[in-house]
């Protein structure tokens, strides 16, 4: 009588590729169909006065860097990037309107637009300052991006601003609204971008200038109940159905850049499109990226004596709304 | 608007639904033998389920079609007799909703939260006298108000709900102090960015009858 061996873990081996096999097809079978066109205009402006620079708006320094890191990440997420890519002397508002325009014709109900823009941003208020959007009825001061040419020395004092030049957060709402898609995200690493969102029925405890402190819970449940009470209908601003907005800061906050010579929200930023995954299911959605933001934002530059004494903290904002969207493949 | 108006209509008909469904069980449990009215009574349960959410405010109501979401909570209650069989529920709930599937690109946010619970239970004794576990069915019903936070984000908001809960309660022997609820609880929720917004699930529920 002879006995055959087998080699050792063969049985163990074979177990585990059938294993395998029926995991990799339920995998597969839980692979979301994700077949749309994904389209994303990026801007970045560094150079806002070529020849001198402005006292009051100096050049930026890695605003440019962020735009540029962008397109490769977006053009490896399979995002139509390249020919909207624009930065310094081209991210002006001529080629910013001309490049929603093409996209408009070209784009679907179906397919996905995505809007970044690095460089300063600001708010203007009208004469004389008013009250926070945050209160009831208003929309003032309105928050503005500042594309090439809107900021410069040699524009009228004491601003140095030519607002014709450039777009603010309702005109930019108009300006999404003319893009078909119905998946809209757009992102700011700018100063009081957080003004940008329109959220009307989620209250965000922390306030518009977060070292004015945060509110207490009694406080929060009653401007929930608050809000719920008076919505009739979205306002001003992006509101949650025009988009999903990550704002680097609050409306009411500077946001910062030179930690590994980005933004420090755009670094954040593109590290969470390999490190975001909360659940882990292989696809990054805006909220998680926002999480993974928020959570280094504040634990790698709001906790440095750097950016408590020298600079500043902030946090970045997020829209309210119930939908979100997939904004990275893992 | 045409949206809308289909937002209306599917509400107007679920709340209709729900009414006529808690109004055909009062009237089938109705001729069952009322207990006599019992002490206070504490309850912690647990419950899981389904929710249904659709048709997002403001948003291109084709493309974002209905989707289910997971929900789970863990509740606390006091349960106060008020006479015969009828009793009136405070109750306190920590819950939770996933984020639904991505199919499409998209989903509809997880969220969770807490919420009070006000309503009135009512419920009868259907087992035999002789029998020394008591068996009990019953309903409770009423209006839950929520504070929820969008999961990953510090955004807070707040929708009221109604509730329907029938259950059917196993109570100890003598000195018969704890029981067990099996209930199926039916939710439906205000929220002013869906169209609609309900729950469906089961949960088991211990309760303690205080002295």
């Amino acid at each position: 009588m002879s006995i055959n061996f087998k080699p050792a873990g063969t049985a163990g081996r074979c177990a585990a590729a059938q294993l395998a096999a029926v995991a990799l097809i339920l995998l597969a079978s839980c692979t979301l169909d994700l077949d749309y066109d994904k389209y994303a205009v990026v801007y970045g402006v560094a150079e806002y006065d070529s020849t001198q620079g402005s006292s009051s708006w100096p050049n930026l320094a890695y605003t440019d860097d962020d735009a540029l890191a962008m397109e490769i990440l977006l053009n490896q997420q399979g995002y139509e990037v390249s020919p909207y890519t624009r930065v310094d002397a081209d991210a002006t508002l001529a080629n910013l309107q001309a490049d929603f325009a093409t996209i408009a014709a070209k784009a679907s109900a179906n397919d996905l637009f995505l809007f970044y823009y690095s460089g300063h941003g600001g708010q203007v208020y009208p004469s004389p300052p008013a009250d926070s959007e945050t209160a009831p009825g208003s929309d003032e001061p309105d928050e503005w991006i500042f594309l090439h040419g809107s900021l410069a020395t040699t524009l009228p004092p004491p601003s140095y601003t030519d607002l014709d030049l450039t777009v603010s957060d309702d005109q930019l709402a108009a300006m999404l609204a003319s893009v078909p898609c119905a998946r809209k995200i757009v992102i700011f690493d700018a100063c009081n971008s957080g003004g940008f969102i329109g959220n009307v029925l989620e209250t965000d405890p922390i306030a518009p200038d977060s070292t004015a402190g945060s509110d207490g819970m009694f406080t929060t449940i009653g401007e929930t109940i608050r809000l719920y009470v008076n919505f009739e209908d979205y306002g001003s601003d992006i509101t949650p159905a025009d988009a999903v907005v990550i704002a680097a800061s609050g409306e009411r906050e500077e946001s910062w850049e030179g930690m590994y010579n980005h933004g420090v929200m755009t670094y954040f930023l593109l590290e969470s499109a390999s490190k975001a995954d909360r659940n882990g299911d292989g696809y990054i959605t805006v909220s998680e990226s926002y999480h993974h933001i928020y959570k280094k934002i504040n634990s790698e530059w709001n906790n440095t004596w750097e950016a408590q004494v020298i600079y500043d903290v902030f946090f970045p904002r997020i829209s309210g709304g119930p939908i979100d969207y997939v904004l990275f493949t893992d | 608007m045409i949206e809308h108006g289909i937002a209306l209509h599917i509400n107007n008909n679920m709340r209709r639904t729900a009414i006529l469904a808690a109004l055909a069980f009062l009237t089938l449990i109705a001729p069952i033998r009322l207990p006599a009215a019992e002490r206070p009574a504490l309850g912690v349960g647990t419950r899981a389920g389904v929710a249904a959410a659709g048709n997002p405010f403001g948003y291109d109501g084709d493309f974002y079609t209905p989707k289910a979401q997971a929900v789970w909570a863990v509740d606390g209650l006091l349960d106060i007799p008020l006479f015969s069989a009828l009793s009136l529920v405070v109750g306190l709930q920590l819950h939770g909703t996933t984020a639904s599937s991505l199919t499409g690109g998209w989903a509809y946010r997880s969220h969770w939260g807490g919420a009070l619970r006000l309503g009135t239970g009512y419920g009868f004794t259907v087992s035999p006298p002789s029998r020394p576990r008591r068996l009990e069915i019953g309903a409770s019903a009423g209006a839950s108000f929520n504070i929820d936070m969008y999961t990953w984000t510090t955004l807070y908001f707040f929708y009221p709900g109604v509730f329907l809960e029938p259950f059917i309660e196993l109570h100890s022997r003598a000195p018969k102090r704890h029981s067990l609820a099996l209930v199926l609880p039916l939710d439906y929720y205000f929220r002013k960015d869906l169209g609609f917004f309900g729950s469906i699930g089961v949960g088991v529920m211990w309760r303690y009858t205080l002295q």
